[in-house]
């Protein structure tokens, strides 16, 4: 199977993981091994001296042969997402960053203007800008034609669980895209993330569905089987659709012949 | 001096931003510092001198997606 190249890190796993909402740091790292992914994403917050088991700079310790993507998430515009891309840099010593610019809580949706402006200046300071983006067409290519490592449209809103609601308009990005496209957000189930390989994603970024799962570390483990049967099935090339019935067994009326 | 931590006002007598954080967290890899906005990578903490009124963010990682 292929790998997947983002900038000069070599990916063997499509499955990437977020680390929000899980009921406890041990949950966690249960989940991202079971996973099997090699880029996991984290927010970045103001450290608090009172209450160091807030910390999780020690448990992200503990994950071997992870790359952490820190996000920009809290920013609203590309001047923050640009500052916190430092901050998140500095703490990971990796240049591979989250663009996260959502200016309203309700939809979360990403703010286009802002996620365009913020990849400008971070590819131009070296970043490897991942932008989690609206599901278009046209501003995909031009997140591409500025640098980007890869384009990461949502599949629907955050957390919502909507699954591959912008498939049509993802199929679009897939077509026309010369780099990397990951889908980020709303899935549900692993067919979902399979269905998004199936179709040449290059692969999926997962967080609520794991995380809110019953069994998060078995759901992890559902995903990443999943996600490699997708690419798979990608690469193996999947038949045509036809609107009419194409046999599968002779047609012949050998039995009335018998009868003859 | 009074410098502002974190957006609180906090009374301190030292000098280097390193023996600062130092005071803050066992681990001071944990977290980046910021001095009146601008991000000071660790190994310039030491040489980083601290003035009344300078306003210092400690950021850590946190859980998110």
């Amino acid at each position: 199977m292929a790998k997947l190249v983002l900038g000069d890190i070599e990916f063997s796993s499509r499955l990437f993981m977020g680390t929000g909402k899980f009921s406890d740091p041990d949950t966690m790292l249960r989940a991202v091994r079971a996973s099997g992914s090699q880029l996991v994403t984290v927010a970045l917050r103001r450290f608090n001296p009172n209450s160091p088991a807030d910390d999780l700079a020690a448990p992200l310790k503990q994950l071997e042969g992870v790359t952490l993507m820190p996000n920009t998430s809290g920013a609203r515009t590309a001047k923050e997402a640009f500052k916190a891309a430092l901050i998140g840099r500095e703490l990971s010593g990796s240049s591979i960053v989250k663009v996260e610019i959502h200016p309203n809580p309700h939809h979360l949706m990403p703010d286009p203007i802002e996620t365009y402006e913020a990849a400008k200046m971070l590819v131009k300071e070296g970043f490897l800008v991942m932008p989690y983006m609206p599901p278009d067409p046209v501003l995909a290519k031009r997140l591409e034609d500025v640098g980007c490592a890869s384009v990461m449209p949502l599949g629907a809103a955050i957390g919502s669980g909507h699954g591959l609601a912008s498939e049509n308009l993802i199929r679009l990005i897939v077509r026309d895209s010369s780099i990397p496209v990951v889908v980020d957000a709303g899935l549900r189930t692993p067919s979902d993330a399979a269905a998004a390989l199936e179709m040449g994603c290059d692969a999926v970024l997962v967080n609520s569905a794991v995380a809110a799962a019953e069994n998060p570390e078995r759901m992890a483990a559902a995903f990443a089987k999943a996600v490699a049967a997708g690419h798979e099935a990608y690469e193996a090339g999947l038949m045509p659709k036809y609107d009419h019935a194409v046999a599968t067994s002779p047609l012949t009326s050998f039995l009335d012949e018998d009868a003859e | 001096m009074k410098l502002i931590v974190n957006g609180n006002d906090v009374e301190w007598d030292g000098v280097s931003l390193a023996r600062f954080v130092e005071t803050q967290c066992d681990d001071p890899s944990v977290v980046a510092t910021l001095v009146n906005d601008t991000v000071v990578p660790r190994d310039k903490r030491d040489e980083c001198a601290l003035k009344d009124g300078d306003s210092i963010e400690m950021i850590a990682f946190a859980a998110g997606g």
